[in-house]
């Protein structure tokens, strides 16, 4: 079996590859700043030849169009069956430009008999990724701020139960929107705290309530100040309905719950 | 006898197993109007209808009557039981609770693991699992920000003796055989769209005869026959059947077993006495969620020792709680709707149950006529309510560095069996065998609450259904 990965240098892309690989399926990694194959916003080259595709490329530098479009060229240049690496932060309110773009390629993922997988935080032993940004912020900073009082949630992913998920669809090419992470939510203040506890640090945490963050996102996007972390903070703002949590398909892996991994 | 959580496990294992088994249920359904209810009038908690109806707890029409006196239990002759109207927690017994069983919680583990593959079990891997194995089979219902927050916060206080843990409930939980929580607030006036499990009708499982009350057991020759009434009044005798099992809750149990001769017409029934205490919460937990379950979200266990004390479930704020209050303090009823809600927002609401040895007991006693008795023993209510009280200021202790203030002075003692925790009048390894089988009988078992040696505090079901499995199980061995 053929399995072209885009975003193959992330550090989900270089795990799935490496299970892919161990399974004996030959893989084309596609992706990474200097890819001379293919980019995103160009259509996957014509004679490449591949049962499935696991999409995992994002640029947040693209604007919602240009993201959109190379969803599109994406979609269009490839019959095969295709898995959408996408995020619980693509839910029907969010207002984000990661959630928004991610919410498109869904859409058009399912529509061509596609499977999309609706990842939390994903965590393990990573190199890279969000909650690796948060553990170096953790332990950089002695004061930290949390938006909306700490209190949006997070559900959390082990990059292990994650890549048998990916596997499992790679192997039975199930369609469906499926829900990729443990079903225990934990806010963000939890979090925080439980990792600075982990790191052996004593940071400081100062709770900035829902209006001063709302209003910093106004003043922000009035003086069209630009940065990946806003639009991150913007995707807080609305979390994903737990009606439209449970309307999602179950996942066929049992995902570990991110206190396994502090109590057992 | 009998179609509720314990019959309908025993009924389904047997069945699986080869056997052939006739069940009999009283089945009063929503249309028999001229049963007298049973619902429980002086309660100050609301008793929760089924969809309205509340036809779980009518009396059958005919036969054997139940009378009672300053105690409350609650029995159900509808098919499915009480479960129709249950809170659906689903916690085993931790096993320093059953400590002095003649059973252990190793006998218990492939019962418990039985019903986790046929009941929806939602639940997470949370500190509850350090003392209560996680027989879970769904994903978790999940908790809303303010349940969240708080559980957060016990987990970081790492009390000793307070365990919490997120609630364990017998609900479909995610769209799997059926759609899925929609979130609606709807749990305590009967699930819409059925997401809370209730003990699956039987017919079709077994050869069901529904609308007969079995009267008593006559033995000849190690056959059992059953005499039973219709709902007319009609008495009719079944059947020869090798053994039989009673799972028809404790009080109709033991009028059977009273009635047939086999245990002595007096006996005590054990009781996990029930209260009910609002719990302010810090305006730090901010506001209810738009979108929540409404059933127990959290469990607290106060432990002394080893040993669980009283278990606390935790409820989120609901509209219902409006009704409730309108009935604890009449006065409120003054207050315009607005700020009630706004007052009552500000409260969690705990529902605690102490152990059988810290509750009232319960005497139940057969006159000439076959009706049952059912009145207060000595002064044991008096004490309870004193534990009670004693219980809610340490919880207030413990919460009180968790933002949460258990609003003493309105804690609300329920009546002895008004918590539906009873049993324990035939204990195994005393009145009855390890098999449920009265010293007096062969071939007789009791499946349900009644052979249970002791009563601990929190979720009865779950146990009392794994150890109906057990029983048919060693049986089978």
């Amino acid at each position: 079996m053929r399995v072209v990965v885009t975003g193959s240098t992330s550090a989900i892309g270089k795990k799935i590859i490496q299970l892919l690989k161990s399974k004996g399926m030959s893989v084309i990694e596609l992706g990474g700043k200097n890819s001379e194959l293919w980019r995103l916003g160009r259509p996957l080259p014509k004679d490449l030849q591949a049962d499935t595709l696991i999409h995992l490329a994002h640029d947040r530098k693209l604007s919602l169009e240009e993201n959109n479009t190379a969803i599109d060229l994406l979609v269009e240049s490839f019959k095969g069956y295709k898995i959408l690496i996408s995020s619980l932060s693509s839910h029907s309110k969010t207002e984000s430009k990661y959630g928004l773009s991610k919410r498109y390629a869904e859409e058009r993922f399912l529509e061509k008999n596609g499977v999309c997988l609706r990842v939390g935080l994903v965590y393990g032993t990573l190199t890279g990724g969000v909650y690796q940004t948060l553990r170096k912020s953790i332990s950089k900073f002695p004061v930290l701020p949390l938006p909306f009082d700490g209190k949006p949630r997070f559900f959390f992913s082990h990059i292990d139960d994650l890549t048998s998920e990916i596997l499992h669809f790679v192997q039975t090419k199930q369609r469906g929107l499926v829900f990729a992470a443990n079903y225990w939510p934990h806010s963000l203040r939890d979090i925080v705290e439980r990792l600075a506890q982990d790191l052996g640090r004593n940071c400081y945490l100062i709770g900035v309530n829902t209006a001063t963050t709302r209003l910093l996102l106004k003043v922000t996007k009035l003086l069209g100040i630009k940065v990946a972390l806003l639009d991150s903070l913007k995707s807080l703002e609305h979390e994903i309905s737990n009606s439209e949590l449970g309307a999602l398909q179950i996942p066929n892996t049992r995902f570990r719950s991110f206190n396994e991994e502090l109590w057992i | 006898m009998g179609s509720g959580p314990s019959g309908w496990a025993a009924a389904q294992r047997l069945v699986e197993l080869g056997i052939e088994v006739d069940v009999f249920s009283a089945d009063v359904s929503p249309n028999d109007n001229s049963s007298e209810t049973h619902a429980p009038k002086n309660f100050k908690i609301n008793r929760k209808l089924f969809k309205g109806s509340d036809y779980p707890y009518r009396l059958f029409p005919t036969g054997p009557k139940i009378s009672q006196s300053e105690v409350e239990v609650v029995t159900s002759f509808a098919q499915s039981g009480l479960s129709l109207v249950w809170g659906a927690t689903m916690l085993p017994y931790q096993k320093h609770d059953i400590g002095n069983w003649c059973i252990t919680d190793v006998d218990l583990e492939s019962g418990y693991k039985w019903i986790c593959s046929k009941v929806p079990i939602a639940g997470d891997i949370d500190r509850l699992v350090g003392d209560f194995p996680p027989y879970i089979s769904h994903p978790p219902l999940l908790p809303s920000s303010r349940i969240l927050s708080f559980l957060e916060k016990a987990s970081k206080a790492n009390d000793k003796n307070l365990t919490t843990g997120a609630s364990r409930l017998a609900v479909y939980s995610v769209r799997q055989e059926k759609e899925g929580c929609l979130y609606c607030k709807q749990c305590l006036l009967g699930c819409p769209i059925d997401l809370i499990w209730k003990a699956p009708q039987i017919v079709g499982l077994a050869n069901y005869f529904g609308g007969l009350r079995v009267l008593s057991i006559n033995t000849m020759e190690k056959k059992h026959q059953l005499k039973v009434i219709s709902k007319d009044g009609n008495v009719f005798t079944f059947g020869s059947y090798e053994r039989v099992f009673l799972c028809s809750g404790p009080v109709e149990s033991f009028r059977v077993l009273s009635t047939s001769n086999f245990v002595s017409p007096n006996a005590v029934l054990l009781d996990s006495q029930t209260f009910f205490v609002p719990i302010l919460i810090s305006s730090k937990y901010g506001k209810p969620d738009l979108e929540a379950h409404t059933l127990s979200q959290a469990f607290c266990y106060l432990k002394e020792g080893l040993k669980t004390k009283s278990q606390l479930q935790i409820y989120d704020y609901s509209d219902d709680l409006i009704s409730r209050v309108y009935q604890i303090l009449p006065i409120t009823r003054i207050l315009p709707m607005w700020l009630l809600k706004k007052i009552l927002q500000r409260l969690f609401v705990g529902i605690g149950y102490l152990n059988d040895g810290d509750s009232a007991k319960i005497l139940m006693q057969l006159n000439k006529e076959g009706h049952v008795n059912l009145s207060l023993e000595g002064s044991s209510g008096k004490s309870a309510k004193m534990i009670v009280k004693s219980m809610v200021r340490l919880y207030r202790r413990k919460f009180y560095r968790l933002g949460l203030w258990p609003l003493t002075f309105l804690t609300q003692i329920a009546l002895p069996g008004q918590g539906v925790h009873c049993g324990g009048w035939l204990p195994m390894g005393f009145k009855s065998d390890r098999l449920g089988q009265p010293n007096a009988s062969q071939g007789i078992h009791v499946l349900d609450s009644s052979i249970l040696p002791s009563i601990p505090a929190g979720p009865i079901t779950f146990t009392v259904m794994a150890n109906a499995v057990r029983i048919i199980e060693e049986l089978y061995e």
